[in-house]
């Protein structure tokens, strides 16, 4: 019953979305800015990016609102969290590569290092390990999680079949699990 | 359906053995606690502001954006709607479809096999000629040279025979 009110409260923010109504825009940024940011930091390690990319997803939002064909509001919501996730990757690879093409490769990496490092400083124990998982599975993770989407309907967002999807989460949950418990017993 | 409702052990019971889907399962919740125990930082509320300002900005730069495509899609409509009415009224009656068929009910009558049709085409053909001729008649009469001409014509003819059988 709840959950229906729930639902029913996102599809009405949505419709006043839709007809571009300013009121409606700030009660999505109140609903789903928490749960977003915590992907985006899940998944950089970096408070400043985390802040850009949720920045860009919502004023994304305003132009893209209007493609939500009704369904699953936050499957639709984080793929496009998603997809701005990997853009940005992109960019940052293609950023890193031009840089170090440049006579002053040397002084880029110890800049890099030193952001890394500070990086790593804020990075609580599980943003810690969480690095250590591949990409793949630890996006997995972190959807999962922020989501709140069930394996079948991540699944079907990333188009992998649901065993895949199950064996990578559980293999990097169990993964993530032992390495914290180890640093607890250390 | 959120992943609260999900039954994980009936899930991975689908992959493993009861033994193993139980291990799986607790593997992932208890994996998941680890994110609810350390919860990731929560976005500034000034980020947050920055961030609907932002989002009223951009909403105020697609009003315009929506009247010109309103605005647009009218005057296209209106254009079809010219066009259309151009090519109705430009092409010839018959033509168009409404033409044929118009065409087609007056046709269909003389088309018919029926010899009673044809009987009185016929009369109907003979009144229209002895009308046509009644009609000469009435202008001729109503000319008055020509029934001069006709008269003269007369008197001539009947000179000519007085003339042959005197010699």
């Amino acid at each position: 019953m709840k959950k229906n009110r729930v639902q029913q409260d996102i599809s009405s923010i949505i419709a006043g979305c839709k007809k571009g109504e300013s009121q409606s825009f700030t009660e999505l940024v109140n609903a789903y800015s928490n749960r977003l940011y915590g992907f985006f930091f899940r998944l950089s390690g970096n408070k400043t990016t985390s802040d850009d990319l949720l920045s860009e997803l919502f004023v994304k939002l305003v132009e893209k609102i209007d493609t939500f064909g009704g369904g699953n509001f936050d499957g639709w919501i984080f793929t496009v969290a998603s997809n701005i996730w990997h853009d940005w990757l992109r960019n940052k690879f293609r950023g890193d590569k031009a840089l170090a093409g440049l006579k002053e490769q040397t002084e880029y990496e110890t800049n890099q290092q030193k952001v890394t490092k500070s990086d790593n400083e804020i990075l609580d124990r599980l943003g810690r390990e969480l690095e250590k998982i591949d990409d793949e599975t630890r996006e997995l993770i972190v959807l999962r999680f922020y989501s709140q989407l069930s394996f079948k309907e991540i699944a079907s967002i990333r188009s992998e079949p649901i065993g895949t999807v199950l064996s990578k989460v559980h293999r990097g949950l169990k993964k993530l699990r032992q390495s914290i418990g180890q640093y607890n017993y250390e | 359906m959120n992943n609260k409702d999900e039954n994980l052990k009936e899930l991975f019971g689908k992959f493993y053995d009861a033994a193993g889907a139980e291990s799986a399962a607790e593997d992932v919740a208890q994996g998941e606690k680890l994110f609810v125990d350390n919860p990731a930082p929560q976005p500034d509320a000034q980020l947050l502001e920055t961030i609907k300002a932002r989002i009223y900005q951009k909403l105020e730069q697609r009003t315009p954006h929506r009247t010109i495509k309103v605005y647009l899609k009218a005057m296209a409509a209106a254009a079809a709607v010219i066009v259309i009415a151009l090519l109705v009224f430009q092409n010839p009656p018959e033509q168009s479809q409404n033409g044929k068929i118009i065409t087609a009910g007056f046709t269909i009558p003389w088309e018919s096999s029926d010899l009673e049709d044809d009987t009185n085409l016929s009369l109907l053909a003979a009144q229209v000629q002895e009308l046509e001729d009644e009609v000469i008649t009435l202008k001729l009469s109503e000319n008055g040279s020509d029934t001069y001409n006709v008269d003269e014509l007369e008197s001539e003819l009947l000179a000519i025979n007085d003339d042959f059988w005197k010699g």
